[in-house]
């Protein structure tokens, strides 16, 4: 009997991926959980487990390749690698890699790049198996090559003459292959040099389209957080203690975004050049800076449903699970709308680029004591208030500045006018 | 601060020096120790400054000296205890392999062994096959015992320190052929880390890890590689055997696709041996080309002078299989 494995549905909107590399060749043996093949997407790199087990009898998809979800990426089972298999309706799917036990002191890679022996009796070292597959190149005509040459042994240094006109290879210590590759060059003109990794690659193109293509447009205002912070200082302790994290000011502006959409629902849409597809539900983006090491957006879903406590919850569950590296890709699409949040670091305003499809990013900067203009019957007053930006890019496509203004004037008022004790009392 | 030129025998005595004087419960005992300041001279000036308290000749028993220093570390103190000839270890093993390894262990943490057995290791000396044995593997294979063997003066003070400091027994193999070599130690107190790897000269085609004598010699041959062959070896100080600093060992094996071990020990189940198991196991597909030891075989070491040093790993001995593995 014979199984397909078939590229996962790696998240709802990915509708492919770059088959990196495979831990099983031809011919292996495969058992339930082992490593198959890694998969690299414009999120995430991943690693994929085989549900069934089997004989290898065929690899479709080489490294190297992109696959769509959905696609027959190998065939387990079966008598030879040449007889077109009849697939079977069992598809793999993804799993998180096994825990490692406490008694593995040393731990093998369970990856596989391949036997020794080449064609022609050729053989090729380990290092130059792995950059083979990695770099998906034909150890055929390497062999080949080397036998022309007279010699019996593909090494790394074969494989990088073979890759000349192309791209650097990679090359990734196996103790770090889960890892996306970060390569170090040498240092050039007195400077260190970065190499950067698919993902930041990934995220550098898709941040100069986005900049390229959307008509930008800032708007800021200023928000006084005075009443609001004085709710928040009384419920902090109470809150910490509750939830084992502490109350700040961005789930309180997240719940006021998601209640600002609910009067302006062409903000929380998506653009597609000839119409504009307005979201039923407030799936919130929470831009997390991974140490400066990198930014992921983790999306908290139906955000719009979520009362104060709910949605503090959920953002920090998901900035949790990016700071330690747990994010799926459900966990980075389908977003709706984006908020970017700067304020750590002190700074004013922040213009930030429109994550597309999406229409507009908010932005939220320090809140800080300030002097403000202070109006009562009794005539204007200078005061020390608690005040911050809070700003939005949006692309002009979508609608106007007074449509956004609007949305940032309403967005205004329920942060300073809500009766956020309320909202915290009936839920904590 | 300026910084002293010290033979590593005098860095011996500085590194006890500086514990004995920051500790009071750190004493100092073995055989020919005190007064006559050490059979090789390593611990000259200790006596007549710390007194014959803290500092103690014994008689010649192994399992007296261990046997006193383990009860010292249980009861309270500090002990350092010297084993003259490393070989000499064989002799009081019970208290290495059985006792002071294994009583944190058996006690469910109640007692601790806070000791450092100090000893000459090591050939090169024209001392004999019962004199000159380079063991370090005899103590590593123990669980519950930690190894250590410097190859400079510097790293004598400090890792001494770290031994004295640590909660449980070390093992301090000093090479009794480098007691005579020199080299630059800053003033003032040094503590180095346990476990940790130092990497000594910088290289991209391969890695070269070597211990105690060998470290020059594989320094001398990486020279020779890079100058007449153009072999460009990263050389790595294992320093600590027990803890290993594998991610140096590692990282350097990712970065240069191969991996040679210097080992003085003969071939059989050398330290070298786990390294290379190690590498083989983590990092096995970053190699580009088999994991070569460079060992003395396996033979008692003669006294000889020409047969010694035939026996020993030189510079030239590395460089000639470096060069012929590496354009294989």
């Amino acid at each position: 009997m014979t199984q397909t494995v078939i590229m996962p549905q790696l998240g709802e909107t990915v509708a492919e991926g770059k088959i990196l590399n495979w831990f099983k060749s031809v011919g292996d043996e495969v058992r339930e959980g082992d490593n198959l093949f890694e998969v690299e997407t414009d999120k995430v790199t991943l690693e994929v487990q085989s549900i069934i087990a089997g004989r290898l009898s065929e690899i479709r998809i080489g490294a190297g390749v992109v696959a769509k979800v959905g696609d027959i990426v190998a065939i387990v089972g079966g008598a030879a690698p040449s007889t077109a298999p009849k697939p079977a309706e069992t598809p793999a799917v993804l799993r998180t890699a096994p825990e490692r036990s406490p008694f593995e002191e040393v731990s093998t890679p369970v990856e596989n790049f391949g036997r020794a022996m080449g064609p022609d009796g050729v053989r090729a070292t380990p290092l130059a198996r792995r950059l083979i597959a990695q770099n998906g190149l034909d150890i055929g005509k390497l062999a080949a090559e080397a036998h022309r040459r007279g010699e019996h042994r593909i090494d790394e240094k074969a494989v990088r003459g073979a890759m000349v006109s192309q791209a650097e290879i990679v090359k990734t210590p196996t103790a770090t292959l889960a890892a996306a590759p970060v390569r170090r060059a040498a240092t050039v003109h007195g400077g260190d040099v970065i190499a950067l990794n698919a993902m930041r690659l990934r995220t550098a193109d898709r941040l100069a389209e986005n900049w390229r293509t959307i008509p930008h447009v800032f708007q800021a205002i200023e928000v006084d957080f005075t009443a609001l912070d004085r709710v928040r200082q009384q419920r902090k302790d109470g809150f910490r203690k509750t939830q084992d994290f502490s109350l700040t000011y961005l789930p309180f502006i997240a719940r006021a975004t998601c209640l600002a959409i609910q009067a302006f629902p062409q903000i929380n849409a998506r653009f597609t050049g000839d119409s504009l597809i307005l979201s039923r539900d407030v799936n919130l983006g929470i831009a997390v800076d991974l140490s400066h090491n990198g930014l992921v957006v983790p999306v908290v879903r139906n955000a719009g449903d979520l009362t104060l406590v709910g949605l503090a919850k959920a953002m920090n569950r998901q900035i949790d699970k990016a700071r330690t590296g747990k994010l799926t890709l459900d966990d980075l699409s389908g977003g709706t709308y984006s908020i970017s949040n700067n304020g750590a670091f002190g700074t004013t305003f922040t213009a930030p680029i429109i994550n597309a499809p999406q229409v507009a990013i908010l932005s939220t900067d320090a809140i800080k004591l300030k002097p403000a203009i202070v109006s009562t019957p009794q005539g204007d007053f200078v005061a020390a208030r608690l005040m911050g930006m809070v700003g939005q890019s949006f692309d002009h496509r979508a609608f106007d500045g007074a449509y956004s203004a609007a949305f940032l004037s309403e967005l205004k008022r329920i942060l300073e006018e809500r009766n956020w004790g309320d909202e915290l009392a009936e839920n904590s | 601060m300026g910084v002293a030129e010290l033979t590593y025998r005098d860095a011996v005595a500085r590194g006890i020096a500086q514990e004995m004087e920051r500790d009071s419960r750190v004493v100092f005992l073995g055989e020919d120790i005190a007064k006559a300041g050490g059979v090789f001279k390593a611990t000259v000036g200790l006596y007549e400054k710390f007194g014959p308290l803290r500092v103690r000749d014994t008689p010649i028993s192994e399992q007296a000296i261990l046997g006193a220093a383990m009860g010292a570390a249980m009861t309270g103190l500090r002990p350092i205890a010297e084993i003259m000839f490393a070989d000499f270890l064989a002799v009081c093993f019970d208290y290495v392999a059985n006792e002071m390894s294994k009583l944190r262990y058996m006690t469910n943490g109640q007692l601790a062994c806070p000791l450092v057995i100090r000893t000459g290791n090591g050939g090169g000396v024209r001392f004999g096959a019962q004199h000159s044995q380079s063991i370090e593997n005899w103590t590593m294979m123990i669980p519950g015992i930690k190894v250590v063997a410097p190859s400079s003066p510097v790293d004598v003070v400090g890792l001494m320190a770290a031994a004295v400091r640590d909660q449980d027994p070390v093992i301090f193999h000093e090479h009794k052929a480098l007691y005579a070599t020199k080299g630059e130690v800053p003033d003032g107190e040094i503590v180095d880390t346990l476990g940790t790897a130092k990497i000594l000269r910088a290289g991209s085609d391969c890695t070269i890890v070597a211990l105690a004598l060998m470290v020059s010699r594989a320094l001398e041959a990486a020279d020779t590689l890079k100058r007449e062959h153009g072999i460009d070896a990263e050389v790595i100080d294992a320093r600590s055997l027990v803890p290993l600093d594998t991610k140096t060992i590692l990282g350097s094996v990712a970065k240069t696709g191969r991996l040679f071990t210097v080992e003085e020990n003969p071939r059989l189940c050398g330290w070298g041996a786990e390294i290379a198991s190690i590498v083989a196991d983590e990092a096995f597909w970053d190699l580009d080309g088999p994991i070569v030891r460079i060992t003395t075989p396996h033979i008692p070491l003669p006294a000889a002078d020409h047969l010694e040093d035939l026996a020993l790993p030189s510079a030239a001995r590395i460089v000639d299989k470096i060069r012929r593995v590496m354009n294989g």
